[in-house]
């Protein structure tokens, strides 16, 4: 009995010393060997539309522009009308119209004596005396500008039927048929076809066939171009090309950048 | 004597499979696949016991997203490891024919059959099994789906198959 217990408590110990030695071993190979966190694919910065905050197209009747403040206070901000925000991690620009000068500030520059401070995608926010105040972005743009806005009643598309509509300095992608492509990437090659070439020391992506009547003749894009830039992002690799094309779901804006005869091209669409 | 060592030997496979720390390899192996160009973003690691839980991943190639899956389930018991990949979802701008499917795929790896891990893949449609050694990676399918129909070769003994060999 007792020689039994004495071998139960042996091989106790010897499973508690194995047990310690392997946790030991295991301890001095996680400090000295494996990494303390993983390998995460950054998002490159989601592809945005360069002037995605002006709403070229409005699809409702002009309405009264509205400014509200965050806080009761008595510094008016009637005067200044937010224009366009540019927003990213590090840079907040914006436009504004005070009075009838049109002004771009950076985080910090004064306008009234209102400190611009922070935005947001729908409004700009000012610091006074500690008091913050709040500008909406103009949602409605005058038809004198050259920004026209596109009158939307039902009537006018019976008229139109169109996939893209041309409106001077851009045209419109009707969202239906913008969604259909960003989803089949087949169709998009039944329609157009894209080839890289090498010039000279670079690799370009050119347009070598466009199907007659086709969105994407419709677009404006000819056969011979070459795709520079799409929202700012290089098509520089079937990577970046790819890419691109992941990211296009929930763009409002498109800026394509192509070369045409040797002169560059910008050509600005709005998905409507 | 013999008690002792078989008590040894069983504590040291237990042990290890224990006291393993599953997700500093997991990180490991990250760095390793990420130098292939391949880097997976999830959403909740689990280390558990005897094993390694992983959800809501997300798979990238050079940068392109190309795949996501549900659950991973990674068991090591040192001399039988088995991961399980549970609702694998190809991008819809890879494989069209393929995105829709929830494909439950499982590598095994045993002491028993060292030079080899097997693989089997259940899908909608999809039905294979095959095995991954140093020199060549076979996959057999016993159904198949038409848009997987071009990658793949067909022969009367083996069927639909995919064939990799390594170069050393």
């Amino acid at each position: 009995m007792k020689k039994s217990s004495q071998n139960n408590l042996s091989v106790l110990l010897i499973v508690f010393s194995v047990f310690l030695i392997v946790k030991l071993l295991w301890t001095v190979i996680e400090i000295n060997f494996l990494p303390i966190y993983g390998v995460d694919h950054l998002d490159m910065k989601e592809i945005k539309s360069l002037y995605y905050k002006v709403k070229l197209a409005n699809t409702h009747k002009p309405k009264k522009v509205k400014k509200t403040k965050v806080e009761k206070n008595t510094v008016n901000v009637k005067d200044i009308k937010l224009l366009a925000i540019y927003k990213t991690s590090q840079d907040i620009i914006i436009t504004v119209k005070y009075k009838t000068k049109t002004k771009v500030l950076t985080k910090g520059d004064k306008i009234n004596g209102l400190t611009l401070d922070d935005a947001t995608l729908n409004s700009a926010f000012f610091v006074k005396n500690n008091q913050r105040y709040k500008v909406d972005l103009v949602k409605t743009i005058k038809s004198n500008t050259s920004i026209v806005p596109i009158n939307h009643n039902p009537d006018n598309l019976k008229e139109t039927k169109a996939d893209i509509s041309d409106e001077g300095d851009y045209k419109v992608i009707d969202k239906k048929v913008f969604d259909h492509f960003v989803n089949n990437m087949d169709d998009i090659y039944k329609n157009i076809g894209i080839n890289e070439e090498t010039k000279g020391d670079k690799k370009v992506f050119k347009i070598s066939y466009i199907k007659r009547g086709s969105v994407f003749a419709k677009l404006g894009l000819k056969r011979g171009d070459i795709l520079k830039s799409v929202n700012g992002e290089n098509v520089d690799s079937y990577v970046a090309a790819f890419r691109i094309y992941q990211n296009m779901k929930d763009v409002d804006n498109i800026t394509i950048v192509i070369e045409r005869n040797h002169k560059e091209m910008e050509l600005e669409y709005e998905i409507n | 004597m013999v008690k002792k060592i078989v008590v040894i030997i069983v504590s040291i496979v237990l042990s290890v499979a224990i006291f393993m720390p599953k997700d500093k390899l997991y990180f490991l192996a990250e760095e390793k696949l990420s130098s292939y160009g391949i880097e997976i973003n999830e959403k909740l690691i689990e280390d558990k016991l005897f094993e390694l839980s992983l959800s809501g991943l997300s798979v990238f190639y050079n940068g392109i997203k190309v795949a996501t899956v549900d659950e991973i389930h990674i068991y090591t018991f040192v001399v039988y490891n088995r991961c399980d990949i549970v609702g694998l979802h190809i991008d819809k701008a890879i494989d069209k024919n393929l995105s829709e499917d929830d494909i439950k795929a499982s590598l095994v790896y045993s002491i028993l059959n060292y030079k080899t891990a097997n693989i089997t893949i259940k899908g909608e449609d999809i039905k294979a099994d095959g095995f991954i050694s140093m020199e060549k990676f076979f996959i057999k399918f016993d159904e198949v789906n038409n848009g997987l129909k071009n990658m793949l070769i067909k022969d009367k003994t083996n069927g639909w198959y995919y064939e990799e060999k390594f170069t050393k």
